[in-house]
């Protein structure tokens, strides 16, 4: 546990600064926003607010592609693969400041966003009580998130390894993982349609809609299926070990 | 200890447009200091990269003390490649503390005392380092260990004659036979041939030659250097 310990502690300095630069960037837009909901729309900053979880997934992609490419670089790849680690230790390494940044930046931007629109939540909810209700809107928000993690991580390690797969290869590394990121994609959804069927048998997240008719507000409860929250986590841990396996018994440096 | 602590057999490595390695059959005997020999591009570094796992041979079978490679991880062997594999921003304590970490028979008491006798100082950053310097941090690192077989690729390279003469000497100091095996790749070896035991030379993918040092010296009546001179030219 302590050499995994120092292994991700390595990770967090090498990641410094640009955790501490895309931090400071998303700070001042939102303290921006902030200043700005007395004089704007406050629908429109509460809106501008989440622009910066659009730029999140593309951090997470240069980070993935420079997880190995920086220790290729700089030959460092030869102090991690002659350490006496498994390569899932070393890739859980890379990984887990990553998606614990992606994690915890996204979630505050989100709960940053929420708490300083308050009034204009508040008098969303007055105006149209019956079409969003707080419950509803919390359930779709809280899949929403999940579901922007789960593309956070999608793209990091498919990107990690569009990039293990390149190194393969001597000429036309960027290419190369370019094509076989988009592959992936492509492969990703097949393989998925197909697991989709294994986890049918799931049970469904409920949601409640409240819709207003003429004849008054009526409830309709809807079914969002978790088979496909499954099979994407299935195919995401198999690709973390895909790539712990390429690293670890595969690639040459 | 075996008798032989690394058996290689019918190792093969191909690289884009060359074969490194052209089905090797090897024995590294145990509790010597054993000296690779051979020009640029003979395979000595593939050799030594497959044993430490950082190249997957093609095909063939390596077994260090009588387990097999796949099932061996890295806690046996130290290796010291030649190039600079250090992370450069950080501080050589920082180094120290890293590789005590991660190897559980690393010594930072020993790596502290080596330091002093390489005349490096903890806080000194690795980035700011010479290359003299930073070969012999990276010795220091890997005779911190008590790893049963230290794997040195041209651990001299680039270094000059003086510190050659240190870093040798405290190989050889530190050097435990009872217990560890030395496996040395070197192109000084006007130097390091006195410190031989055994000694393997290569040549384009092939095994040329691997015998006990002071034998080979009594038969040809010549020295090492003498009979690569002869063997390589």
């Amino acid at each position: 546990m302590k050499s995994l310990i120092s292994l991700i502690k390595k990770e967090v300095r090498q990641l410094n600064i640009l955790i501490i630069v895309s931090t400071l960037i998303i700070a001042a837009w939102e303290w921006f926003l902030i200043t700005r909901t007395e004089n704007w729309p406050q629908g429109l900053s509460f809106g501008l607010g989440f622009i910066p979880l659009f730029f999140m997934p593309l951090i997470m992609l240069f980070l993935a592609y420079n997880s190995y490419r920086s220790e290729w670089g700089a030959n460092t790849i030869y102090l991690l693969k002659i350490l006496p680690r498994r390569g899932y230790e070393i890739n859980f390494a890379k990984v887990f400041p990553a998606f614990a940044y992606y994690l915890i930046l996204s979630g505050a931007l989100i709960l940053v966003n929420l708490y300083f629109h308050q009034g204009f939540l508040e008098q969303a909810f007055r105006q149209a009580p019956e079409m969003l209700g707080r419950e509803v809107f919390s359930e779709f928000l809280l899949l929403a998130y999940l579901s922007y993690l789960i593309t956070g991580i999608q793209i990091y390690l498919i990107t990690q390894f569009s990039y293990l797969v390149a190194t393969f290869f001597n000429r036309f590394r960027l290419l190369i993982s370019i094509l076989v990121f988009i592959l992936s994609h492509y492969l990703i959804l097949r393989i998925g349609g197909f697991l989709n069927y294994l986890f049918n048998w799931l049970p469904d997240f409920p949601l409640s809609i409240f819709t207003e008719t003429p004849a008054g507000v009526s409830e309709t409860t809807i079914y969002i299926g978790s088979a496909p929250f499954m099979v994407i986590a299935v195919i995401m841990i198999g690709l973390f070990f895909l790539n712990s396996r390429l690293l670890a018994s595969d690639v040459d440096v | 200890m075996n008798e032989n602590i690394i058996e290689i057999k019918g190792l093969k490595k191909k690289f884009p447009g060359v074969q490194a390695l052209k089905g090797i059959d090897l024995k590294i005997p145990a509790g010597m200091i054993t000296g690779i020999v051979g020009p640029n591009g003979s395979g000595k570094s593939t050799m030594l990269k497959i044993i430490s796992g950082l190249i997957v041979k093609d095909s063939g079978q390596i077994v260090i003390n009588r387990k097999n490679k796949e099932q061996h991880l890295m806690q046996d062997i130290a290796f010291l490649p030649e190039i600079n594999h250090l992370y450069k921003w950080m501080t050589i304590a920082e180094m120290i503390k890293f590789h005590e970490e991660q190897y559980s028979d690393f010594s930072a008491a020993k790596a502290e005392e080596l330091l002093k006798f390489m005349n490096l100082k903890l806080e000194q950053k690795i980035n700011n380092l010479s290359k003299g310097m930073v070969a012999r941090l990276k010795l220091v690192l890997v005779l911190s260990r008590s790893a049963e077989v230290v794997i040195l690729d041209e651990p001299l390279a680039g270094i000059d004659p003086a510190s050659r003469e240190r870093i040798l000497e405290t190989l050889i100091g530190e050097f435990d036979s009872e217990n560890q095996t030395i496996i040395l790749a070197t192109h000084e070896i006007i130097e390091a041939e006195r410190y031989l035991d055994h000694v393997i030379f290569i040549e384009n993918g092939e095994l040329l030659l691997s015998a006990n040092a002071d034998d080979l010296r009594a038969e040809k009546g010549k020295s090492i250097r003498e009979l690569i001179g002869e063997v390589f030219e």
